[in-house]
């Protein structure tokens, strides 16, 4: 029944995304056997029950059985006790009023994560780039098999990576239609700021990365375009990234369980300790090493020892596989990321910023495991994306240096 | 022919920049080190034919790792129980607890673990942060059923090390622990799946040691002893067992264990390429942190060398008498002053311009604020009436009036008031950026058809633009490759390179001359240091100094207007329909200019983005 219900949903949401796009029908079509794939690794990886899988998927679950409990014994959803992550108070709703079923959660992850890529080939089509390249941007990215483990079972990634695809959609279209009326543009603008909190209960400092992305955009589009709603629109941002840094990050420093924290320094809450802490983390590592390990890991020797995939060889072939294409890929994105400089591109900008401020976080901050360096990369795979292609700034530079063009 | 070659080069560009990233990054961590130290398994067989088992593992190679694998041999009709789990931790070892439904409020990062049960074998994954100093683990778990009883022997067979774990361990000890005494004799103990190793049996234990072992190695024990001592077990089947044991063993005494062999073989060459790998990563390394210095240096002594090239130029005197002075358009003159920038000044400066060469009617608008107007005279396409002097213009001229024809009401005339709108709307403000684009790169190609650059500079140009890219690329790809600081400075230098190189066009003899002499004149208007018959002839007709007045924004200091105007023996009623104080057109200029900045600054992302 949920599996139907999402086969339909897709459909729908696929017809309607590529509605302007006449003939495009076999995008839906990928899009609908990306999801059927999801639907056998949810079967596949819950073969031997839904009790006892997994790690984080399977806490989340069982805290959201916790959840759906409080809610059916009267709790209020707000004075609802849940642990780690809000993202177990979202499926613990969903089981409160569908009946607990893990299935049903990892179906409505694999139906965000084909979502999103409707987001983003929608993104790469509104940033003028060809309907085929955009279709291909959207297909890399919901047929890319970590991402697909990553958005299938009961993880927050498939939410968070769609949240932070969203706040860069409603962001282009409020940067892009300039007739709307006032008040949708302030449903746009609140929307952002509720998917920015949302993202920042996720994981806290994605308020830094995506806030941080979001004010770069708005700071060069309005000093190129100077228009008082972007303005306006920068400074709301501001004020709310100030408020949810104090309200929700500041709150939440300490339980963040992916900051790998010494045990003999908890017991104080101070945010100087807090910052001293992560102030450490980064002192003790080896930075370039750590960076390389973001963008790199698991190295192609090192893909036998994720724990999760030791002893199959066919899964540890396709991660191979999917290494190399990920090195091949940034490569191609160096070449979109300098054309995107010289266009001085307000939008893009604004994303380069996310990836890399999001990048650097995480090697500075997060575990130096390789299996989390794979996991949390996958946040920037959507943006990194968008860039790879060298066919631009060749063109460009062909343009120049044969005299057709002077800058 | 060309296009399939240059693709050919860009695909051997990329795999050598791929073999670089994926290849030395692979080896950058690489050791000999076995990732397992010390394997230690204690197994106590009981009189039941179940074991209790205590394996202790220790692990070197870890270095912040959130979980630790073990696989456990688990055969058909066995019934497996995990006892306790420990890891060590700096306060000593510590209990971990299993993972399972309802407990969710336990601590899911630090000393817990879970099970997954597979046909053939159980999963053990222990979650902690692990190290290379506490990197050691315990599991107890009893095993029921393990030990199968015949009519003549009992027969204990387990894998303690899966051939498809494929990792290098070192050190591993093996003891089973008989249930009663027996004689020696009696017991005979296996050890399949390595070739080096080696087994004693004292009293009722039986201890197997084996030094290493390594990916495509596997650590299979087999002991067979007297049936009686499991005297509490069921009888698998009432068979003699021994003989067929026996002659698996010989069986597999007398293969040539070729796969062993081969993997020992493997192993070897995995640990000499490896020693190879990490050898050449840290001459990789040393290499690459020259090369990055030296790149870095070769770009600035490159930017330098540009630099120096144009400095030759740039030394020559300004003509005080602004005798070198070129006829640049408005737009042209805004853009070398300002930086490459046009905008809305640029565009009236040319309307300015362009009713100076009698093309255009001046006019003001009474409607709101009071803005200037602009009629079209005759035929866009170059009708000429009298009055109109269609020699000077240029390409970008017919363009803008082409752009005013279809921008014009009924009466034939052009409000800028109607730009505010058309800014507002997605498809007009597309429109309007579109035609905008077109008339700037008019403007530039115009402009660069005067400005253009000597054989040497465009080399350098070229060069700059070449190496440039190549640097920024090397700057991001060898850093993070490699892990080495020296690698980022070639990011900052290529970049600067890059768009220094760009933008050299600003910087050539015409280019330079011009701009000092352009801004030199702009000082002058704004200090009222010129007089009218110190401009250049086709500057100081009123309508066209106005021109200039307004794209080099000093339009704020109008009296050499006035006075042109006066020479021309005209005062502004000619030009503005209705009899205006000569005080109003400073305001009414600056009402025009507010309108066009307005409109064209909001247009600027308008092709941005699909329409």
């Amino acid at each position: 029944m949920w599996m139907l219900f999402f086969i339909v949903l897709t459909a729908v949401v696929g017809i309607n995304f590529t509605r302007r796009q006449r003939g495009k029908l076999w995008y839906v079509i990928l899009a609908e056997v990306a999801l059927l794939i999801r639907f056998a690794l949810v079967f596949a990886i819950y073969y031997n029950g839904t009790e006892t899988l997994g790690t984080d998927g399977l806490i989340y679950h069982l805290v959201a059985k916790n959840v759906a409990n409080q809610l059916w014994d009267g709790v209020p959803i707000f004075n609802v006790e849940y642990k780690f992550t809000w993202y177990t108070v979202l499926v613990g709703l969903q089981y409160a009023i569908f009946g607990v079923n893990r299935y049903a959660a990892s179906f409505t992850n694999a139906f965000l994560a084909i979502l999103s890529g409707f987001y983003l080939t929608d993104i790469a089509v509104n940033l003028k780039f060809t309907y085929k390249k955009s279709a291909f941007i959207g297909l890399a990215y919901i047929f890319m098999p970590s991402m697909m483990v990553w958005t299938t079972d009961t993880r927050k990634e498939s939410l968070t990576f769609f949240a932070a695809i969203l706040i860069w959609h409603i962001n282009l279209l409020l940067l892009k239609e300039r007739e709307w009326p006032t008040s949708r543009r302030i449903a746009y603008v609140a929307a952002i700021c509720l998917l920015l909190w949302l993202s920042t209960l996720l994981r806290i400092y994605m308020l830094f990365t995506l806030g941080g992305g979001l004010l770069v955009c708005l700071f060069f589009h309005y000093l190129k375009t100077r228009r008082r709603f972007i303005l306006y629109f920068g400074v709301t941002i501001l004020i709310f990234s100030c408020v949810i840094a104090y309200t929700t990050v500041y709150a939440n420093l300490h339980d963040y369980h992916a900051l790998p924290m010494d045990s003999s320094q908890q017991g104080d809450d101070t945010l100087d300790n807090e910052v001293n802490t992560i102030l450490d983390i980064i002192l003790s590592k080896d930075i370039p090493q750590s960076i390389n390990g973001f963008f790199t890991e698991p190295h192609l020797d090192k893909v036998q020892n994720i724990s999760d995939i030791a002893g199959y060889y066919s899964l540890i072939t396709l991660v191979r596989i999917e290494m190399l294409l990920w090195y091949a890929c940034m490569i191609m994105a160096l070449f979109g990321i300098l054309e995107c400089l010289l266009k001085f591109d307000s939008y893009l900008l604004g994303l380069l910023a996310f990836i890399v401020s999001y990048s650097l976080i995480n090697a500075l901050v997060s575990e130096n495991v390789a299996d989390t360096y794979y996991r949390y990369r996958a946040a920037i795979v959507a943006p990194v994306l968008l860039f790879a292609d060298y066919r631009p700034l060749f063109n460009h530079m062909k343009s120049i240096i044969m005299r057709k063009s002077i800058v | 022919m060309k296009a399939k070659k240059g693709r050919s080069i860009l695909t051997i560009i990329l795999s050598v920049i791929l073999s670089l990233l994926t290849g030395v990054s692979a080896c950058a961590d690489s050791g000999t080190e076995s990732p397992i130290s010390d394997y230690n398994v204690k197994v106590r067989i009981n009189t039941d034919g179940s074991i209790d088992v205590t394996e202790n593992i220790r692990y070197s190679s870890l270095s912040g790792y959130n979980n630790i694998l073990l696989l456990l041999d688990k055969k058909e009709g066995e019934e497996f129980e995990i006892k306790n789990v420990y890891m060590l931790q700096k306060e000593g070892y510590i209990e971990c607890t299993r993972l399972e439904s309802e407990q969710w409020d336990i601590s899911a990062f630090s000393g817990t673990y879970s099970v997954i049960e597979e046909p053939d074998m159980i999963r053990l994954k222990v979650y902690g942060t692990f190290s290379r100093r506490y990197g050691s683990i315990v599991v107890q778990y009893s095993v029921k059923n393990a030990v199968r009883r015949y009519n003549d022997v009992a027969e204990f067979r387990r894998t303690h090390i899966f051939k498809k774990w494929g990792e290098h361990i070192s050190n591993i000890s093996i003891n089973v622990d008989l249930p009663l005494k027996t004689s020696i004799s009696q017991i005979k103990p296996f050890l399949h799946g390595v070739i080096v190793g080696y087994k004693k049996v004292q009293d009722s234990s039986i201890t197997f040691i084996i030094p290493n072992t390594v990916p495509g190695e596997y650590v299979e024990t087999r002991i067979v002893f007297p049936q009686d001592l499991i005297f509490n077990a069921p009888f698998e089947e009432a068979i003699n067992h021994l003989p067929k044991v026996m002659e698996e063993e010989e069986e597999y005494n007398e293969s040539d264990k070729s796969d062993l062999l081969k993997a020992r073989e493997d192993a070897a060459k995995e640990a000499g390429r490896k020693a190879w790998a990490q050898k050449m990563t840290q001459r990789a390394k040393k290499v690459a942190a020259g090369f990055s210095l030296i790149a870095s240096i070769l770009g600035i002594y490159m930017f330098i060398r540009l630099k120096s090239q144009l400095g030759k130029i740039q030394k020559t005197p300004i003509p005080m008498n602004l005798k070198g002075i070129d006829e640049l358009s408005p737009a042209e003159a805004r853009m070398i002053v300002f930086n490459g920038r046009t905008g809305a000044r640029a565009v009236l400066g040319s309307l300015f311009k362009l009713v100076s060469l009698g093309r255009l009617t001046l006019g003001v608008s009474e409607n709101g604020h009071k803005v200037m107007t602009f009629k079209i005279n005759g035929d866009i396409n170059g009708d000429i009436n009298e009055g109109i002097n269609d020699s000077n213009l240029k390409d970008s001229d017919y363009l803008l009036l082409e752009w005013l024809s279809g921008m014009t009401d009924n009466k034939n005339e052009f409000n800028p008031v109607i730009l505010t709108d058309k800014a507002r709307r997605t498809a007009s403000a597309s429109d309007l950026r579109t035609f905008l684009d077109q008339w700037e790169h008019k403007v530039f190609l115009e402009y660069s058809d005067r400005d253009i650059l000597g054989t040497t500079l465009l080399f350098y140009r070229d060069l700059g633009l070449i190496i440039g890219a190549v640097l920024f690329f090397l700057g991001c790809i060898i850093p993070v490759s490699l892990s080495i600081w020296t690698g980022y400075l070639m990011l900052p230098v290529g970049f600067a390179l890059f768009l220094y190189s760009l933008r050299i066009r600003k910087h050539t003899h015409y280019g330079v001359a011009q701009h000092r002499i352009w801004k030199e004149l702009k000082k002058r208007l704004i200090n009222r240091t010129i007089a009218l018959d110190g401009l250049p002839d086709w500057m100081s007709k009123a309508m066209a100094l106005l021109g200039y007045t307004v794209a080099l924004g000093t339009e704020k200091e109008l009296s050499l207007v006035y006075a042109a105007l006066t020479k021309e023996n005209n005062n502004l009623s000619v030009f503005l329909d209705n009899n205006r104080e000569d005080r109003e057109l400073s305001g009414i200029i600056k009402n025009t200019i507010a309108v066009f900045d307005q409109a064209i600054r909001e247009v600027q992302d308008a092709n941005q983005f699909a329409v």
